[in-house]
C-alpha cells in the first residue's frame, strides 16, 4: 500500500558540470508524488548541496511537475507513457515507505507533508534529504550536465 | 671661565652663519638671471666687423698699441689664428667675426678665441674695453644653456664665468682692476620676413627688422690678475650687489662652424617644418636618433616619410615630461582589460596622455597627427559607429617608436583586416608602423615588415607570422615560421590570431596549406583557402569553416567542445570566417544557462552556422535527468519533445545546456541538416 499524504523522493544523483570553474559537482533528486492510484506527479530539484531544501507541495504545483498517468497493484507501480519515445517506468513497492524504481534501479523514501511542515532548518544538514542521503560520500549515481 | 664660553659660542655661532652664506651661495651658483628687453629704436646696441676692418680701426691699435697682447693680433702669423704662446693651455684670437661695442665714453671689442682642448658647446671670447680712457680686458668663458644652442636667435642664457687679463699697455694706464662686473651680453635677432630658417619668430617685436635682446649678470673673478698662459678659473654667478662695479658690454662672438649633427638637426628642421619645440627636443636627442631619423627621410624621399618622422617628434615632444601633468590614476583606455594605465594627463578636451602598466605610453587624441595614413580608415569606422568623440590613439611601447594603435574594442577580426589594409597601402614605400592591443600583448607592425616576398606570400597564403620584440610586450612581422609565436590567419572574411607559445601549437606550411600541429606532432586543424578545418573524431567528423559566416559550435562539453576550446582555434563571439564556442561561463547553473542563451542568440542574430558536435536525438545528450525514460528514435520525437513544454516547466530543467539550445532552435524554427550536422533557420 503506497501513501498519499507525500511524496517518495528518489535516491540523487551526482551532477557533474564541466563548463563550471568551482562548483563542478551538484546534486539531482527527483519526487515523487502520488495524488491517487491513477496519477503519478515528478519534480526535481537540480542544487548544490550548500542550497538544498526539500520537496514542498507548491513545487508539485502546473508546470513545476511532470504529471504522469499509473497503474497501481498490489506490488507493483507502473508508469505510463506520454509519447511514443518513452519506455516504460516500473515500480516495486517494499512497504509505504520505501519503493523501488526498477527501471533506474534507485530506492525511494517516503516524506509525509506533515514530516516537511515540523521540519525546522537552519542548514541543509537539517533537511529531510540530507538526513535519508547525507553525507553524500557515495557516487553511487553519476550524470553529466552539459 | 664664563668669558672663554661666551667667546666659544660666538666663534660656533659665526661658523654657523658662514656655513649658511656659504650654502646660500652655493646654492645659487647656476642661476642666471636673463632679462630679455627688446629695443625698439633704431640705435643698434653692438655692430659686427671682419677682423681686418678692426685691425685698421684707430680706436682699436690705441687699445693695443704696445701691450703685450699686441702680437696676437698680428696678421701676419698663421693663415687664421693667432697663439697666444705656445703653451697648451694658451689661446688663439679667431680672425673671424669681430663685435664693437660703442657707447659715450665706452668702446669694447669681442673676439672669439679658441683653446686647444676646447669642451663641446663651450665657446670663450676676449674683450678688450676702453672705458673713459682706461683699457681693460677679460675672457668670458660662455657655457651656454640647450636653449641658446638651439637658437641663438635668443637672448644668452646659461653660465659664464669673467677672467682677467694681465694688459699692460706703455703708455695707456691701466683701469684699476676690479674683481666684480656687470656683465650686459646683446643677442641681434633676424625678425625679417623669412625670420630665421624660415621660421615665424615668434618673440619678435619687430617684424621684418633686425631687433636686439640682452642678458644681464654681475660676476666676480677669484684671482686679483691672471696672465694669458693660466687656466682660467670660473667663479660662481651671482645677482646680487655690483652697485659700483663697471659693466662690460658685449656681444657673443661664438662658432660659426656648425657640426655634422647640427646641420641635420637643421636639414630635418626645415624639411619637416618644426616648432621651436620639436626643434629643440630633437636637439637634445643623441647622435644615433638624429641620424635615424636624417637617413630615414633620405632612403624614403616621401610625404609619407616627413609625416612618419614628423609624427615621431611631434609625439616625443608632447610626452616630454617637462610638459606633463602627471596625475596617479589608475583605470583601462576604452574598458580593455589589458590597456590598463597608472598616470594620466588630461591636457584638455583633444588631448589626453597615459603611462601605462606595461612601460607604454598613449595619446588620445582628437585630431590626427601625422604619422601615418591610418586616419582614413579610422574616420570611417568614425562614420560608421557615429563615434562623434571617438579619437586617434597612438602608442610607444617601450623600446620602440611610436605607432598608431588601432582598435575596436568590439571585434579583433576587424582591427586586424584594418591593419592589414594599412600595410597594403603604406606597402609600396614600406612606411606606417601600427599596433593592436590582443590581450596582454601588443602586436607591432613596421610598414618595413611588408615588403618583398614576405608580403606576397602571406598575402597568398592568408596568414601572417608574429614574434615577440625582445625586451617588450610587443609583437612584430617574423622572418620565418620557425621564429612566429603568433600566427595571423586570414581567414573567409575575418582575421584569427593565435598565441601559438600559449595553446601549444606548432604551424607548418605546405604550399598553401598552414597546419596546426599539437606537440607530438598530431594535426589538430588546417586552413586551406581561408577554410579552418578542426579534426573532430565525435560526432559529425571534422568541423569546417565557413567563409563569410560565424561558425558556431554547440554540443557536449567534456572532451569535445572542450577540447577545440582548449586548443585556441575558437573565439567566443562573431568570429567571421571562425569558430565561436561558448567558453567556461560562471554563476549558477540558472545563470549560466542566462549567458548561455543570451550567446546562443547572438548567434542566430547574425545567422551564424550552428554546427553540432554531438548527436541531437540522443536523449542521453539533451536530458540531464530522465525519470519518465525517454529515448527518441528520430529528430521528429525530438521536435514534438521539445515543443510540448514551455521554458517555466519541469522537462525543461531536466535539459541540460545542449538540450536547451536544441530546445531554443527547434522552437526558434530552425531545422535540423542531419548530413551537414547543422541548424538552419
Amino acid at each position: 500500500m503506497i501513501r498519499y499524504d507525500g511524496y517518495y523522493i528518489e535516491e540523487p544523483t551526482e551532477v557533474y558540470d564541466g563548463r563550471s570553474i568551482r562548483e563542478k559537482s551538484s546534486y539531482s533528486f527527483n519526487a515523487y508524488y502520488f495524488l491517487d492510484n491513477k496519477n503519478l506527479k515528478i519534480s526535481s530539484k537540480h542544487k548544490l548541496l550548500s542550497n538544498l531544501l526539500d520537496f514542498k507541495e507548491e513545487d508539485f504545483v502546473g508546470d513545476l511537475s511532470t504529471k504522469k498517468k499509473i497503474l497501481v497493484t498490489e506490488k507493483k507501480i507502473a508508469m505510463s507513457k506520454s509519447f511514443s519515445f518513452e519506455n516504460e517506468v516500473v515500480f516495486k513497492i517494499i512497504d509505504s515507505k520505501n519503493i523501488y524504481n526498477e527501471t533506474f534501479k534507485k530506492h525511494m523514501y517516503f516524506v509525509s507533508w506533515s514530516d516537511v511542515k515540523e521540519l525546522k532548518i537552519n542548514t541543509f544538514e537539517d533537511t529531510l534529504i540530507y538526513s535519508l542521503f547525507g553525507p553524500f560520500y557515495h557516487e553511487k549515481f553519476k550524470a553529466f550536465y552539459q | 671661565m664664563k668669558k672663554q664660553k661666551f667667546a666659544n659660542n660666538l666663534k660656533f655661532g659665526i661658523l654657523l652663519v658662514g656655513i649658511s652664506i656659504l650654502l646660500f651661495a652655493c646654492q645659487k651658483e647656476d642661476v642666471f638671471e636673463i632679462t630679455p628687453k627688446t629695443l625698439t629704436s633704431q640705435k643698434t646696441p653692438f655692430t659686427e666687423h671682419t677682423f681686418q676692418e678692426v685691425l685698421l680701426e684707430d680706436d682699436f691699435k690705441e687699445i693695443i698699441v704696445d701691450s703685450k697682447i699686441k702680437k696676437f693680433f698680428n696678421e701676419k702669423e698663421q693663415s687664421n689664428l693667432s697663439k697666444s704662446n705656445t703653451s697648451p693651455s694658451g689661446f688663439t684670437v679667431v680672425k673671424g667675426t669681430v663685435n664693437k661695442v660703442e657707447s659715450e665714453n665706452y668702446i669694447s671689442y669681442t673676439f672669439l678665441i679658441r683653446r686647444i682642448e676646447q669642451k663641446h658647446a663651450v665657446f670663450e671670447n676676449l674683450i678688450l674695453e676702453k672705458r673713459k680712457g682706461k683699457i681693460n680686458a677679460l675672457l668670458i668663458k660662455y657655457q651656454p644653456s640647450q636653449e641658446y644652442l638651439n637658437s641663438k636667435n635668443k637672448s644668452f642664457s646659461g653660465k659664464l664665468s669673467i677672467q682677467k687679463i694681465d694688459y699692460n699697455s706703455a703708455w695707456l694706464s691701466k683701469e684699476i682692476s676690479p674683481d666684480c662686473y656687470w656683465v650686459e651680453t646683446w643677442t641681434r635677432r633676424d625678425c625679417t620676413v623669412h625670420g630665421f630658417n624660415g621660421i615665424y619668430q615668434e618673440e619678435c617685436d619687430n617684424y621684418g627688422k633686425d631687433d636686439y635682446t640682452y642678458s644681464s649678470t654681475y660676476s666676480c673673478t677669484s684671482d686679483t690678475g691672471t696672465s694669458f698662459d693660466s687656466d682660467p678659473t670660473q667663479t660662481p654667478i651671482s645677482t646680487e650687489g655690483g652697485g659700483n662695479s663697471p659693466t662690460v658690454t658685449t656681444s657673443p662672438v661664438y662658432e660659426t662652424a656648425e657640426s655634422d649633427i647640427g646641420i641635420s638637426i637643421k636639414r630635418i628642421s626645415g624639411v619637416l617644418d618644426l616648432t621651436t619645440d620639436e626643434r629643440n627636443w630633437l636637439s637634445s636627442q643623441s647622435e644615433e636618433t638624429i641620424l635615424f631619423y636624417e637617413n630615414y627621410l633620405e632612403t624614403n624621399l616621401s610625404v609619407e616619410a616627413e609625416n612618419w618622422v614628423a609624427g615621431q617628434i611631434e609625439l616625443e615632444t608632447l610626452f616630454q615630461d617637462s610638459k606633463r601633468n602627471w596625475k596617479a590614476e589608475t583605470g583601462n583606455i576604452k574598458n580593455n582589460p589589458h590597456l590598463k594605465y597608472t598616470h594620466k594627463d588630461k591636457e584638455d578636451i583633444y588631448h589626453t596622455y597615459y603611462k601605462m602598466t606595461d612601460g607604454s605610453q598613449i595619446l588620445a587624441a582628437g585630431f590626427e597627427k601625422r604619422i601615418s595614413k591610418a586616419g582614413d580608415i579610422i574616420d570611417k569606422y568614425r562614420r560608421e559607429a557615429d563615434l562623434i568623440n571617438d579619437v586617434y590613439y597612438y602608442i610607444k611601447i617601450p623600446g620602440e617608436k611610436w605607432a598608431e594603435m588601432l582598435f575596436d574594442p568590439n571585434n579583433l577580426g576587424d582591427q586586424l583586416k584594418t591593419l592589414f589594409k594599412l600595410a597594403a597601402i603604406d606597402l609600396g614605400t614600406n612606411l606606417g608602423r601600427y599596433a593592436l592591443p590582443i590581450e596582454d600583448i601588443k602586436i607591432l607592425i613596421d610598414g618595413k615588415d611588408f615588403d618583398g616576398q614576405d608580403v606576397s606570400r602571406w598575402k597568398a597564403a592568408g596568414f601572417l607570422l608574429l614574434t615577440v620584440v625582445p625586451g617588450s610586450k610587443g609583437l612584430k612581422v617574423a622572418g620565418k615560421i620557425a621564429d612566429a609565436t603568433v600566427v595571423v590567419i586570414k581567414l573567409g572574411g575575418g582575421t584569427f590570431v593565435i598565441d601559438t607559445v600559449k595553446y601549444g601549437l606548432k604551424v607548418v606550411t605546405d604550399n598553401n596549406i598552414i597546419k596546426f600541429l599539437s606537440q607530438t606532432g598530431d594535426e589538430i586543424a588546417r586552413v586551406v583557402d581561408k577554410v579552418m578545418t578542426l579534426k573532430h573524431i565525435g560526432f559529425g567528423g571534422d568541423i569546417a569553416t565557413t567563409i563569410n559566416k560565424t561558425t558556431t559550435l554547440i554540443g557536449k562539453w567534456d572532451n569535445q567542445l572542450e577540447k577545440i576550446w582548449n586548443s585556441g582555434l575558437a573565439l567566443q563571439g562573431k568570429n567571421i570566417g571562425g569558430i565561436n564556442i561558448l567558453g567556461e561561463v560562471t554563476g549558477t547553473v540558472a545563470e549560466k544557462w542566462a549567458k548561455n542563451k543570451q550567446w546562443l542568440n547572438n548567434a542566430i542574430a547574425r545567422s551564424d552556422v550552428i554546427r553540432v558536435t554531438a548527436d541531437p536525438t540522443k536523449a542521453i545528450n539533451l536530458l540531464f535527468t530522465n525519470p519518465t525514460n525517454i529515448n527518441f528514435n528520430s529528430y521528429n520525437d525530438v521536435v514534438l519533445y521539445m515543443k510540448s513544454f514551455s521554458e517555466t516547466s519541469q522537462k525543461f530543467i531536466n535539459l541540460g545546456y545542449f538540450g536547451k539550445e536544441i530546445y531554443t532552435l527547434i522552437n526558434r524554427y530552425y531545422i535540423y541538416d542531419p548530413i551537414l550536422k547543422i541548424f538552419k533557420p
